[in-house]
């Protein structure tokens, strides 16, 4: 059955994400 | 056959809304003392204005108004504010952390880059969505369902932005978060990779966040 593409976002997902983007901050522009 | 093009999925990939669409939906339907639930004949009949609408053959306001009066809104100015309310949340959207920083790494890496989307809504509302969440800049070509009068997991989708980029499917990788809509990329002979994914999800790569996607190894080559 073909499913709505707006699935919400559950929070671990976001979590994982921003941790991620900050750990890539972290190694390619911190000191 | 090394990779040249990549096409991203676009909603749960790069943006996101609080709740999904769907959910506002029923909550206004709910808190209105309307019917939330559907008889399973009416559940097949919303299943296929959804196909409809996600195919442009269907507008917006039209699809809404329908999904409202199958759950019990028979007055008609209450179907248009209710669908006025829904279409204002859709419009909403926020940015899931990376996408920029990994479209700009892969666009560095020299990959020719897409959004295959499935939407009920124009066109230019998804660009205008895609540029609020800073990746509309990197994308070169999108194939969207509404244009198109295909929607995901139709393989002639995902060809269409094959044919877009003039690359064959050997050359290209589907990201995306859906289980249903990378098996239709597999289906048309394209990598998979799955990002923000559900457990269980079949893809040939994952990756654990969006600039995880700079890890994955058929990303890391650029062409030449």
């Amino acid at each position: 059955m073909y499913i709505f593409p707006d699935h919400g976002m559950p929070h671990d997902r976001l979590a994982a994400n921003a941790e991620d983007l900050a750990f890539f901050y972290e190694t390619h522009y911190g000191d | 056959m090394a990779i040249k093009g990549i096409f991203f999925d676009a909603a749960d990939v790069f943006y996101y809304r609080p709740v999904p669409t769907d959910d506002y939906a029923l909550n206004l339907l709910k808190q209105g003392g309307y019917a939330t639930e559907l008889p399973a004949e009416d559940h097949v009949r919303q299943q296929a204005l959804r196909s409809q609408a996600n195919s442009g053959h269907l507008s917006p306001d039209k699809y809404w108004d329908q999904f409202l009066l199958m759950h019990g809104v028979a007055a008609p100015g209450q179907r248009k504010a209710l669908a006025g309310q829904i279409i204002a949340y859709s419009n909403h959207v926020l940015a899931i952390p990376g996408g920029k920083e990994a479209l700009a790494g892969l666009k560095q890496r020299g990959f020719v880059l897409g959004i295959v989307t499935d939407t009920i809504y124009p066109l230019a509302w998804k660009m205008r969505w895609l540029h609020q969440v800073g990746v509309a800049e990197f994308i070169d070509v999108v194939a969207c369902s509404t244009v198109l009068g295909v929607h995901k997991p139709d393989p002639a989708i995902y060809l269409n932005a094959l044919q877009q980029a003039h690359l064959t499917p050997g050359e290209a990788a589907f990201v995306g978060h859906d289980a249903g809509e990378l098996a239709g990329a597999h289906r048309a002979g394209i990598a998979t990779v799955a990002v923000n994914y559900d457990p269980g999800t079949q893809a040939d790569y994952y990756a654990q966040s969006l600039v995880d996607l700079l890890n994955v190894p058929i990303f890391k080559k650029p062409h030449t």
